[in-house]
């Protein structure tokens, strides 16, 4: 077979899989939120019939909660990565033999991030609080789960972006700096240009980070598919709504991980 | 003339981890316009450090750097970035930009200098052209061969016009015939923009096909330079030496006639290896020494090749008879300017 019809044959399975992925989920939204009758068991063929009666009765805090997820994710991701990029790139091009090399600029902030990265993120969340109080206003809800969250992701982010960045061949540096490049010109156009595939890998790691995260945030006042599954899941003991919380995560999850390595794959040559 | 590149009691020396290398021990260069300069040496040697002080990618511990008159030393990092665009640099591993294409990567120089798209793209079709590969501008370096990495490289090289080509090893990874195919190229480059080219290398081969000077270096000094016919026909350290027996038959054909002389001569006498202009003729200057002496002389090997752009003829000869002849014929062969050289009494 040659290569463009190998190509166009796994285009077609993916298009053909994404297709199947959007049916199933389509028609999960539409027992859940539109059916008429209330019908609250779900038949996946003659013999599994799964009773849903707790998700759907739950529906309309489902939503909330989905959408308070997305958008602590979301918000957290956007500000995340401003800063992670800017941490990660002062980290490699302050590291010895780098183009702004600067030793105590690269070890106190080593050394930040060593150890903001070290505080499980319960402990984090409860330390901030007056903190989070003071800048958000609040302490609870979305609002007040975006700065921890922020806080616990941008070390590990910038980590993140340094591994991507330290990855590229000092030859490309080296070349740059022969050309006559200033150090700003070598960072937009060598590293953060080079270093993009690296730089998806690490941003898709860290929002399926977030969303982990999230779940956790949800469990202390945060709200959001976490907050969701503890109080009626667990608390109500409700276990088709810890399930089904499961799979709505699990979807999230597969969805950033596909679209993060195909573009990944798409920028790397 | 006023050369172009000129270096004065350059040094650099690496502190920190652990003990001090001195990498360069005071250089001092001079290399005039339109000039294919080899630096050769073993690998630790300090050529790239010698280069790379050149356009000051190192800054060396001592000395000065004149590139086309203007001192780089001197001047502050904005003034030096403008001046490197005048000094185009090659590498051994190439370094182009892997997330762009070969396009991409010629026009990389040009971008933010005020050039106009269409007289970038000009330009980029350009210098594609010059190094063979306006077909290829769409491709990603990962889909190259080794030797059209290198031609892209010297296309964006050439992108910012520079005065100065510095090739630091830049065909050390390449198969023979692809570096011919890059020294070729360079040497088109040399002749038909004028542009000086600094070659560093481990191989003499490189050195003897394109340079017309070389500079031999050694534990961070240049130990012995000059034109590369004068350097070939009358090389003065054990490493020159070394050097040239790489790419000598000479060297390989001496080593085989000491090891068994009874075989290749007939006869008892000195062995005697002769270099020359090859504008004369080697059989003429035997044939009259063996007359006007009265000595007999056999040629055990012999050749003629082209050192930059004059023919250099080198003979290995045993010359037998009275020995007050033979010396009279090896004092005679001085005034003919070749020169000979005693090796052994076989
Ligand atoms: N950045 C550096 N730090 C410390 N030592 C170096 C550095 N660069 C080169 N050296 C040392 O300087 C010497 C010369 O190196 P180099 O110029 O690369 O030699 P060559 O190119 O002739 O092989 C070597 O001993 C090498 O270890
Ligand atoms: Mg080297």
């Amino acid at each position: 077979m040659s290569d463009s019809s190998k190509r166009f044959y796994k285009t077609l399975m993916g298009i053909m899989g994404a297709c199947m992925g959007i049916a199933v989920l389509y028609s999960l939204v539409k027992f859940i939120y539109f059916n008429p009758q209330n019908d609250t068991v779900l038949h996946l063929g003659a013999a599994w019939e799964i009773d849903i009666r707790n998700v759907v009765k739950t529906r309309l805090e489902l939503k909330k909660c989905l959408i308070q997820t997305l958008q602590m994710v979301g918000y957290t991701s956007a500000i995340s990565f401003l800063f992670g990029i800017f941490f990660g790139v002062v980290l490699v091009t302050t590291q010895k033999g780098h183009i702004l090399e600067c030793e105590p600029v690269y070890q106190v902030l080593d050394k930040i991030i060593n150890l903001l990265r070290s505080i499980p993120f319960i402990i984090l969340v409860a330390l901030l609080i007056p903190a989070t109080r003071k800048l958000m206003g609040t302490s609870i809800g979305v609002k007040g789960a975006i700065f921890p969250l922020v806080v616990a992701t941008v070390p590990f982010f910038s980590r993140q972006i340094h591994a991507a960045l330290s990855e590229i061949d000092p030859g490309m540096i080296e070349a740059a700096r022969a050309m006559g490049l200033s150090p700003a010109a070598i960072i937009f156009r060598v590293y953060l240009w080079e270093g993009l595939p690296g730089m998806i890998r690490g941003a898709t790691i860290t929002i399926v980070n977030i969303v982990a995260l999230t779940a956790m945030a949800g469990t202390v006042g945060g709200g959001g598919l976490g907050d969701y599954a503890i109080r009626y899941g667990y608390q109500r003991v409700m276990t088709d709504v810890t399930v089904a919380t499961v799979i709505i995560i699990l979807i999230l999850v597969t969805i950033i991980q596909t679209l993060g390595t195909f573009l990944e794959r798409k920028l790397s040559h | 003339m006023q050369p172009m590149i000129k270096l004065e009691g350059i040094k650099k020396t690496f502190t920190g981890g652990g003990e001090d290398v001195h990498a360069l021990r005071g250089i001092d260069l001079e290399i005039m316009p339109g000039e294919i300069y080899g630096i050769i040496g073993f690998s630790g040697a300090g050529k790239s450090t010698l280069v790379r002080c050149i356009n000051l990618l190192e800054r060396p511990s001592e000395g000065k750097v004149w590139v086309n008159g203007v001192e780089l030393t001197h001047l502050g990092e904005m003034a030096l970035r403008k001046q490197r665009r005048q000094i185009g640099m090659i590498f051994q591993l190439f370094n182009l930009m892997k997330g762009r294409t070969v396009y991409k990567n010629v026009e990389f120089p040009l971008h933010f200098r005020g050039i106009p798209k269409k007289q970038r793209e000009e330009k980029v079709m350009n210098l594609l052209r010059i190094v063979g590969l306006e077909n290829r501008r769409d491709a990603y370096p990962s889909m190259l061969s080794g030797g059209q990495k290198q031609r892209v490289a010297i296309a964006r090289a050439l992108a910012s016009d520079p005065k100065v080509l510095l090739c630091d090893e830049s065909t050390s990874a390449l198969d023979p015939q692809t570096t011919q195919e890059i020294l070729e190229l360079l040497r088109s480059l040399n002749k038909e923009l004028g542009i000086t080219i600094i070659v560093i290398t481990h191989e003499m081969a490189v050195v003897k096909q394109i340079c017309s000077s070389l500079a031999v270096m050694e534990d961070g000094q240049i130990v012995e330079r000059g034109d590369i016919y004068d350097v070939f026909s009358n090389p003065r350290m054990p490493i020159t030496r070394r050097f040239i027996g790489t790419v000598d038959g000479m060297d390989k054909a001496l080593e085989e006639i000491l090891s068994s002389p009874s075989e290749y001569c007939s006869k008892h006498g000195q062995l005697v290896r002769l270099s020359y202009s090859g504008q004369s003729s080697g059989q003429a200057i035997v044939s009259m020494l063996s007359r006007q002496f009265g000595i007999d002389i056999s040629i055990l090997y012999g050749n003629i090749e082209t050192l930059g752009t004059k023919p250099l003829g080198r003979m290995i000869t045993v010359l037998s008879g009275e020995k007050h002849a033979v010396d009279g014929a090896l004092g005679a062969l001085d005034g003919l300017g070749v020169k000979a050289e005693v090796i052994a009494d076989v």
